[in-house]
């Protein structure tokens, strides 16, 4: 009885932006006849948070702001009742992207404290002898950056010498090798449909490189006035030079922002949603070399 | 020659007058008949078979035959039996240029030829597509040279599966499963080999499935494997079988989107909806590379969907060339030179199926290469040929494939600005292993006419890349394929040698030297080349030096022999003989030959003594050089080789001269039958000119000399083991005899074939087990023609030689219900007619035989019927033991031998009441015995039958009317 009851939505990748309309049909494949008592359509959209155990119990007013917001609900009556032939049937329906009064749409993101979901369940009624059927569906919202936030990015120049360190772990400044790393990133604000950009060269190391990657984190704060929980986790790590790199070679970096994962920069009133980005250059003994970097998503559409 | 001589000796029956009629003497007995009317006779007779049995007619086929067969011998001599000898792996033309890939081929046969045709317009010949590529690079890079890669699933001219043992099995895919990398301890070649087809069954099971997330993970594992250079002498091995792994993923991944988007044209929107969905696809395959942790599996996997990119060329950051430019560059991230270089290499691959016009950025790749270079060669060199235990030119050699791949991209249809570029590059960093790449995938046209510029770039280049007479090789390749300005030709080559003339290394020398005397043939004179010998030879002799370069002179000697096919030209080079001397074993055997080849092959006829005596010394060297242990194929070339030189060699007029030859010629070829008998042939057709030198008559030296020759024959017949070639001969050799008045030689010769014949082996079995009853036959046919003319011995008498051959027959271990004894006979009952007529249809010229001898003497006469009534007594036996075997062929033999007994006896003997009671029982016998199904037998009979009716004689009618009322 799986695939008796099914949603589609006219556009295959799902995407859709605040204000457009989404369109789609219920599909409903049976044998036999099919008979039901309503069926309905509904749209959901939410932010819901989390703590991490060890925020747990900080603030009261934490759970509070822990609810989950609701940014946008329809409910669609499809039919109230009635009886289909053996075969496909199909039951469009349509709604208005659009946010519940007082709020606004954010980009669709899955994160592990903050979770951004758009979904479309349908529910069949049947008799008092069958089971009902209910199908979900997520959606994709994406949202385009307002203009003021369009801030065309500046090239921006990096160098990691033994002097701009800090933070030492289980090593004293003196004992660190000298090394010369520069490098060029393209933009700090980057478009999150493009790749994060540019380059790296070693210009002298006395050690060797084993790898250098590229760390992409999400910080992630759940919170009101009164307080806040941040948390950073990594999304993804991305090698970039894999062995010990010859000198003074500009080497590419290039990460692509994973769907879902990533959304644009958001700060909302009880939650924020940021990234950053760590160079790590990874030496044979096992020391690492970490710059950071905070960049802002932006869409441009 | 031997035309001449077959007119001579025998006249065809057909012109024998008809002779006066004697009276018999014989009573009582079957006769002989004196007076035939040979004409009529044959009118009726040409109905049956008859014809072709007559022993006169059979002899002017015979000799024909061996006539043909001389003729034959000299013309197969004269075609061409070398093939190419020495081409280099570059020269040989590669035309395949449509099917890209057999993987792809086989899985849709569809979009691969979309793919193919798109490349056709792009590439031409010239392109050396990857396939060709493949097998050279396997055989190449190995750990274990005695060992050849196989892989199950590349069509590399291996054939059988190769079986992976479950153990090993199990542990790969556990690995998979748990999706780790690491390796305990060191894998062998043959253990990557079969992680490799594991991978590869695992990936077509797990596509076939539509478990795409595991043909991922199989393809980044596939790649991962590429990381490791731990057995560095298979690592081009290694890309190539795994790049073929990730082929077949890529081509999965692209062959599906684009069936689906093929499969229905329904309607518009329908078709915006797939392609829409195609989109999807892609950029979620894409999307799902791109957060691949490590940077070579994630370059490699990109990489081999390259041509997906297509699909999506409107997204953001997916342009085509943008893609390749940011994956070259991502490239310089891989630190091992070696793995950057092929992955950057694979790239080159795959982006040529995608825009094969695009090649600017291998330029880049190329510099990146360089300066990989450079850093490795001041940091990581020593360290790591230390690693692998391998020298530098090894280590080097592993990057050829991968260099050679991408220049031979980035030259094919390339502009000169382009080529100008990457020279350029070399300019720059003078690396000698990109200037042998340069020089090698370089149209060599474009070498040629820069070749005072490549000339110094070599002088340049550094020392420690690449060693430099490879670099000269490789130039020396390109200058002969290419044509250099014709002014130009000698200032290269003296520029050229004024450095390898130095060499230290004789190897090296000789390399270079291998290469450029095919240079030196190809444009220059042959005195350039005499001088470039001179100078080869200067070098190698010190020292004994030829001797570890054999096999080297041996290709600078075919080479030499493949430009120059006149012998007389070779043997004009001064340097040429003293070059061949210098080689031993194996490769004198090799030279040997060739140089005979070119022999045989000269158009010229020559008498030249060096000629001869190289002939003889190499014919010798090559015949000793064989043994019989030795292919019975391999001794029936080279035989034939031999007696096409010894056809060139012909002193004229100088017979003597020309026999001592032969006398040579059989010392040196003692082994080979073929040639004796051609020796044999020669001496004889020798004999027939000096014939005709003195115009048919001998004078006392000519009649020594012919004796000379004919002993010459007498002693080489017995030496040949085939004994038809030898019984053949001795045919031959004695009809010359005879005809050149030796007549106690040929008596001699005759006398020693007699006593072969017994020798001939009843059964032959050679593939098939084979009668030679059929030959003998055939052969007794001419013998007895020759025997006919043959004057009868002074002492013996005239029948002591058909009598002692009567006697071999009858001894003779004849089959089983074999009629071949009786025929003869028939056949020597023939013999006995013409005898008894007074004059023989044919003659030898100034020969006396016997019917000048005998035919008037009446004891002559006498003991001929009574020797003809013994033969009639005999064949009735054989009748008589052939009548009792019931089946059914051995029937019709007897049937047959019936009727051609009472043809013979009415057509050589006298019909008189004993003959007539005779043909009326053997008339009666086959008559009944016929089946009325054989209608060929029961014609034999009718037109036998009807010959009688035509006879005038008294008795002839009685016996037609009684044979009718049978």
């Amino acid at each position: 009885m799986n695939n008796v009851l099914d949603i589609k939505l006219k556009k295959i990748d799902k995407v859709y932006q605040p204000g457009k309309i989404v369109t789609g049909y219920i599909v409903i494949n049976s044998k036999e006849d099919f008979s039901h008592s309503g069926i309905t359509v509904i749209v959901e959209g939410s932010v819901q948070l989390q703590l991490s155990s060890k925020s747990v119990g900080l603030f009261d007013a934490f759970y509070n702001s822990l609810k989950p917001i609701p940014l946008l609900h329809y409910n669609i009556n499809i039919s109230s009742g009635g009886k289909f032939q053996p075969g496909v049937t199909e039951l469009p329906f349509e709604f208005l992207l659009e946010p519940l009064p007082n709020q606004q749409l954010y980009d669709t993101y899955h994160g592990v404290f903050v979770n951004i979901q758009y979904t479309i369940r349908c529910d069949v009624k049947k008799g008092i002898l069958s089971k009902d059927l209910q199908k979900q569906l997520e959606f994709i919202v994406e949202v385009p950056t307002q203009d003021s936030d369009k801030k065309v990015g500046q090239p921006l120049n990096f160098l990691i010498t033994p002097e701009s360190l800090v933070n030492f772990k289980r090593i004293s400044k003196s004992e660190v090798p000298s090394f010369k790393i520069s490098g060029e990133l393209k933009t700090a604000i980057c478009n999150i449909n493009d790749a994060f950009q540019g380059y790296i060269s070693i210009d002298q190391t006395e050690a060797i490189i084993k790898s250098i990657e590229l760390q992409l984190v999400r910080v992630e704060t759940c919170g009101c006035a009164e307080g806040h929980a941040r948390e950073v986790t990594e999304i993804q790590n991305i090698q970039i030079a894999d062995g010990d790199v010859p000198r003074n070679l500009a080497v590419p970096l290039w990460m692509v922002f994973p769907r879902l994962f990533t959304c644009t920069t958001t700060a909302a009133k009880t939650f924020k949603i940021e990234f950053e980005v760590n160079l790590v250059v990874m030496l044979e003994d096992g020391h690492l070399i970490t710059e950071n970097f905070p960049i802002k998503l932006v869409r441009n559409k | 020659m031997v035309e001449q001589q077959t007119n001579s000796t025998t006249t065809p029956p057909q012109s024998t007058p008809p002779t006066t009629t004697t009276p018999s003497g014989a009573t009582g007995a079957y006769a002989l008949a004196t007076d035939k009317k040979a004409l009529k006779v044959k009118n009726l007779i040409s109905t049956t078979r008859e014809v072709d049995k007559h022993p006169l007619n059979s002899t002017t086929a015979v000799n024909n035959t061996t006539a043909n067969a001389t003729a034959k011998k000299s013309t197969s001599t004269t075609t061409p039996t070398i093939t190419g000898q020495s081409i280099d792996v570059n020269e040989s033309p590669l035309s395949k240029t449509e099917t890209l890939n057999p993987l792809m081929n086989s899985t849709t046969p569809g979009s691969s030829d979309q793919i193919g045709q798109h490349l056709t317009n792009y590439v031409d010949e010239t392109f050396m597509p990857w396939d060709t590529f493949k097998p050279q690079i396997l055989q190449q890079y190995t750990t274990d040279p005695s060992n050849r890669i196989q892989v199950s699933f590349m069509d590399i001219g291996s054939s059988g599966k190769v079986k992976i043992p479950m153990n090993r099995l199990n542990k790969i895919l556990e690995e998979l499963e748990l999706d780790k990398n690491e390796k305990e301890g060191e894998n062998s070649q043959n253990d990557l080999i079969f992680d490799l087809e594991t991978l590869h069954s695992e990936l077509v099971k797990a596509w076939k499935v539509e478990e795409r997330v595991r043909s991922l993970k199989i393809a980044i594992q596939t790649s991962k494997l590429l990381a490791d250079v731990s057995l560095i002498k298979f690592y081009p091995s290694k890309f190539v079988i795994a790049t073929e792994i990730l082929d077949t993923f890529g081509n999965f991944v692209y062959d599906r989107i684009k069936k689906r988007l093929q499969s229905s044209k329904e309607s518009k929107t329908h078709e915006i909806l797939l392609k829409e969905q195609a989109k999807e696809t892609c950029r979620n395959w894409f999307s799902k590379i791109s957060s691949i942790r490590e940077l070579l599996p994630r370059l490699y996997v990109e990489i081999s969907i390259l041509k997906c990119y297509e699909f999506i060329s409107d997204d953001h950051n997916t342009e085509p060339k943008q893609v390749i430019n940011r994956l070259i560059n991502q490239i310089r991230g891989i630190g091992n030179p070696l793995v950057q270089n092929y992955i950057r290499a694979y790239l080159a691959r795959r982006s040529f199926d995608l825009c094969p016009e695009y090649k600017v950025f291998i330029i880049q790749g190329l510099k990146d290469f360089v300066f990989s270079q450079k850093y490795f060669e001041s940091v990581q060199k020593e360290q790591l040929l230390k690693q692998y235990q391998i020298t530098l030119t090894e280590y080097l050699g592993l990057y050829s494939p991968s260099l050679e791949w991408l220049l031979q991209c980035l030259a094919h249809n390339g502009s000169a600005e382009i080529l100008e570029e990457v020279l350029s590059i070399f300019r720059e960093s003078k690396n000698a292993l990109l200037l042998n790449h340069i020089i090698s995938s370089f149209p060599p046209d474009y070498i040629c006419n820069n070749s005072t510029m490549f000339s110094n770039f070599i002088k340049e280049a550094d020392q420690i890349s690449y060693p430099k007479y490879q670099l000269y090789c490789t130039f020396g390749i390109n200058l002969v394929l290419g044509h250099p300005p014709k002014e130009q030709i000698l200032s290269i080559l003296n520029d050229v040698w004024k450095v390898v003339t130095n060499f230290e290394n004789l190897k090296d020398y000789i390399s270079v030297a291998e290469v450029f005397i095919e240079y030196v043939l190809t444009h220059c004179s042959n005195k350039e080349a005499d001088i470039f010998l001179k100078d080869i030879l200067r070098h190698i002799i010190p020292d004994k030096g030829y001797e570890q370069i054999q096999s080297h002179l041996q290709s600078i000697v075919l080479k030499i022999l493949t430009h120059i096919q006149d012998f007389n030209i070779l043997i004009g080079l001064s340097n040429f003989l003293p070059i061949l001397d210098l080689f031993n074993g194996e490769s004198q055997k090799q030279i040997s030959r060739s140089t005979l080849e070119v022999l045989s092959q000269t158009s010229q006829i020559t008498s030249d003594p060096i000629v001869v005596n190289t002939f003889l010394t190499y014919g010798k060297a090559l015949h000793d050089s064989l043994n019989s242990l030795s292919y019975q194929d391999e001794v029936r070339q080279v035989s034939l080789l031999i007696i096409g030189c010894i056809n060139k060699i012909d002193f004229q007029r100088d017979v003597e001269k020309q026999l001592n030859f032969y006398v040579d010629c059989r010392q040196a070829f003692n082994n080979f039958d073929s040639v004796k008998n051609r020796l044999v042939h020669c001496v004889l057709s020798l004999c027939q000119r000096t014939l005709g030198l003195v115009k048919g008559k001998h004078t006392t030296k000519s009649t020594a000399f012919i004796r000379a020759c004919i002993a010459y024959c007498f002693i080489t017949i017995p030496s040949i083991d085939d004994i038809f070639m030898k019984l053949n001969l001795y045919l031959t050799s004695a009809g010359i005899a005879l005809q050149n008045h030796a007549l106690s030689q040929a008596d001699a010769l005759l006398k020693a074939l007699v006593t072969f014949i017994q020798e001939i082996p009843p059964i032959l079995e050679f593939k098939q087990v084979k009668s030679t009853e059929e030959w003998t036959y055939q052969f007794m046919g001419n013998l007895i023609s020759l025997l006919l003319v043959t004057p009868g011995h002074p002492e013996n008498g005239p029948f002591y030689l058909i009598k002692a051959l009567q006697k071999v027959l009858k001894d003779y271990p004849w089959e089983r219900s074999s009629s071949a004894k009786s025929r003869i006979y028939l056949l020597i009952m023939s013999l006995c007619s013409t005898w008894a007529q007074k004059s023989l249809p044919y003659h030898i010229e100034r020969v006396e035989s016997n019917d000048t001898l005998f035919t008037e003497d009446p004891d002559f006469q006498s003991e001929l019927n009574e020797f003809y009534n013994g033969l009639v007594k005999d064949v009735l036996a054989d009748i008589n033991v052939l009548k009792d075997e019931p089946d059914l062929s051995t029937q019709k033999k007897m049937i047959l031998l019936c009727l051609d007994l009472i043809n013979t006896l009415l057509s050589v003997g006298e019909l008189n009441s004993k003959t007539c009671s005779l043909i009326f029982n053997l008339f009666n016998m086959s008559k009944k015995s016929i089946p009325s199904t054989s209608f060929s037998e029961l014609n034999y009979l009718k037109s036998t039958l009807t010959y009688i009716g035509t006879l005038d004689s008294k008795l002839s009618k009685e016996l037609y009317q009684k044979l009718q009322q049978v």
